[in-house]
Formats: C-alpha cells, sequence, structure tokens
C-alpha cells in the first residue's frame, strides 16, 4: 500500500520520495513505519500520529492512501 | 490605583481599547497555560491584557535568573514560585483576571482535572517529554473538546518570519519554527519566545471567538 508522510517537527526520515509517499506492507502500523523511515527508538516514543487528521497511537494499522503527520515536538520554552 | 478602589469603570477603561464584542466572550473564557516560563508567562499576560476573564497556570518551578532573559519575571521575583510570582503580575495589571494555581508538575494522570474547565490550553512546557504527553493527551477522547496550542521551535534569533501557526488536527495547534532546538541553536532568546508566545496567545482569541459564536 501507499500512503503520504508529512512531517510537522525535526525528525529525520529516510525512504520518503518527494511527494512524501512511501510504500509499506499491508496492515503496517504506524511503529512500523516509523522504523522504515529510520526513526531513532529514543525519538519515535515521543512522536504522535495523526492520520487523516486524527491522532492515532503508534500501534494502530494504516490503510491504502492515508495521510500520515508525524509530529515531534522540540524541547526550550 | 489600589485595587480596593476599582470600579467597573476602571474594567471598562483597562479593556477599552480590545475589541468590544470579543471582550464579553473573553470575560466568560477559562483558558489553561501549561508551563509558565518564557512561553508560558509572556502568553498568560498577553491574555490577561486582552481580559481573559480566567486563567488556569501550572508550573512546579521557582524562578532564578536564568529565568529573567525571556520570562515575564524581574529580580524581586527570584526564588519564588512562579504561579506566585506571576499571579502577582497579572493581578497588578488587570485586577480583576481570576487566578487559578497549580503548583504542581502536569503529568498524564493530573493534567485531565488541573485543566478540565478550560476550553483553550496553552502548552508552554521546555521538554520534549512533558509536550509529548500533553499533545497526547489532548488526542484522548475526555479532551477531544477542547483545544491545545503547542509550540515546537523556538530557539536562537534566526527569522522572525519562520515562526508560523499550523494545524495538527481538530482540536492541536502548534506554533513555531519546527526546526529550531535550544541543544543544538544553543540559546533561547526574548524576541523569538515573545513571538511563538503572541502566537499562541493570539490564536487563543481567534478560538474563544469561534468558540462563544
Amino acid at each position: 500500500m501507499k500512503i503520504t508522510v508529512e512531517l510537522a517537527g525535526p525528525l529525520h526520515v529516510n525512504g520518503i520520495d518527494k511527494k512524501g509517499t512511501v510504500e509499506l506492507e499491508d496492515g503496517s502500523s504506524v511503529s512500523l513505519l516509523l522504523d522504515k523511515l529510520g526513526v531513532r527508538k529514543e525519538h519515535a516514543k515521543y512522536v504522535s500520529a495523526f492520520v487523516n487528521g486524527k491522532e492515532i497511537r503508534l500501534s494502530s494499522g494504516l490503510n491504502d492512501n492515508d495521510q500520515v503527520k508525524l509530529f515531534l515536538p522540540l524541547g526550550g520554552g | 490605583m489600589p485595587r480596593k478602589k476599582l470600579s467597573a469603570g476602571n474594567y471598562r477603561d483597562i479593556f477599552s481599547r480590545n475589541d468590544h464584542p470579543l471582550n464579553q466572550k473573553l470575560k466568560k473564557a477559562v483558558i489553561g497555560i501549561a508551563g509558565i516560563g518564557g512561553l508560558g508567562s509572556n502568553a498568560a499576560v498577553a491574555l490577561a491584557r486582552a481580559g481573559v476573564g480566567r486563567l488556569v497556570i501550572a508550573d512546579y518551578d521557582k524562578v532564578e535568573l536564568s529565568n529573567l532573559n525571556r520570562q515575564n519575571y524581574s529580580l524581586k521575583d527570584v526564588g519564588k514560585f512562579k504561579t506566585d510570582a506571576l499571579e502577582s503580575i497579572i493581578k497588578s495589571i488587570s485586577p480583576f483576571t481570576i487566578i487559578e494555581k497549580h503548583n504542581a508538575r502536569i503529568t498524564g494522570k493530573n493534567v485531565f482535572t488541573v485543566f478540565a474547565e478550560c476550553a483553550v490550553v496553552i502548552e508552554a512546557f521546555d521538554t520534549v517529554k512533558s509536550k509529548s504527553m500533553i499533545v497526547k493527551a489532548f488526542a484522548d477522547g475526555r479532551f477531544y473538546d477542547k483545544y491545545l496550542i503547542a509550540a515546537s521551535g523556538v530557539a536562537g534569533y534566526s527569522s522572525s518570519n519562520e515562526i508560523k501557526t499550523k494545524r495538527l488536527s481538530k482540536n492541536i495547534y502548534v506554533c513555531g519554527d519546527g526546526r529550531s532546538d535550544p541543544l543544538t541553536s544553543g540559546s533561547l532568546m526574548a524576541p523569538r519566545i515573545m513571538i511563538t508566545a503572541g502566537h499562541q496567545a493570539n490564536t487563543a482569541l481567534m478560538l474563544i471567538n469561534k468558540l462563544f459564536d
């Protein structure tokens, strides 16, 4: 399946084309997406994932054509 | 002017240059500030000046000298709890604003009770862990009818115009440049902190205007 990924934060990732498209095996979860993108474990636990505008758990499964926004907040304030 | 002499007429005078239709909505509004350091203290003062009726402020920390470069405190506040110092500052500007203080560390457990009565909460923590915690809390069913205005990317002194307000989901907004990190930028400077706090406070006004329509 193909999903579209948008990064809302300083995540350093690999494997996204210019349009933000990522290919995943059917039934993959957000956690598997983060693994595929090479997100470090110490960052992954603080990531919030919004799928089609709604936040979901990292263990939740993704569907074809989902639009996924990944948010990792930065410290400081 | 001593507080005891203030009247309804004084209330009208203090807020006479604000938007009049919005004044009535803000008077009824309850807004939470999670963390009252650089972002939170400046956002809280802006919201008090705007005429927000009740502010719920939460922080466990005391004012230190190293806070004075960007936080809305002064030398006389050093050593005081931030909640007490900020209450005093706000009361000296807008004695009509009701302040509810929580001198506590906000966690995934108490966040739901501390901010239970708030329509809008400003996230102004300084650690990634706390920021992430409250973003996840606002995706929880219990807070799905409330708005969170988070901040991310406020360090350094690069272009002011990089600071944006973006909508992450139905009820979560984020303000900042999305990239500057105090660990790599090496600094937290008053202008960018205050710009971001201004974005957060202004977004709160926009949401209150919409919610009380």
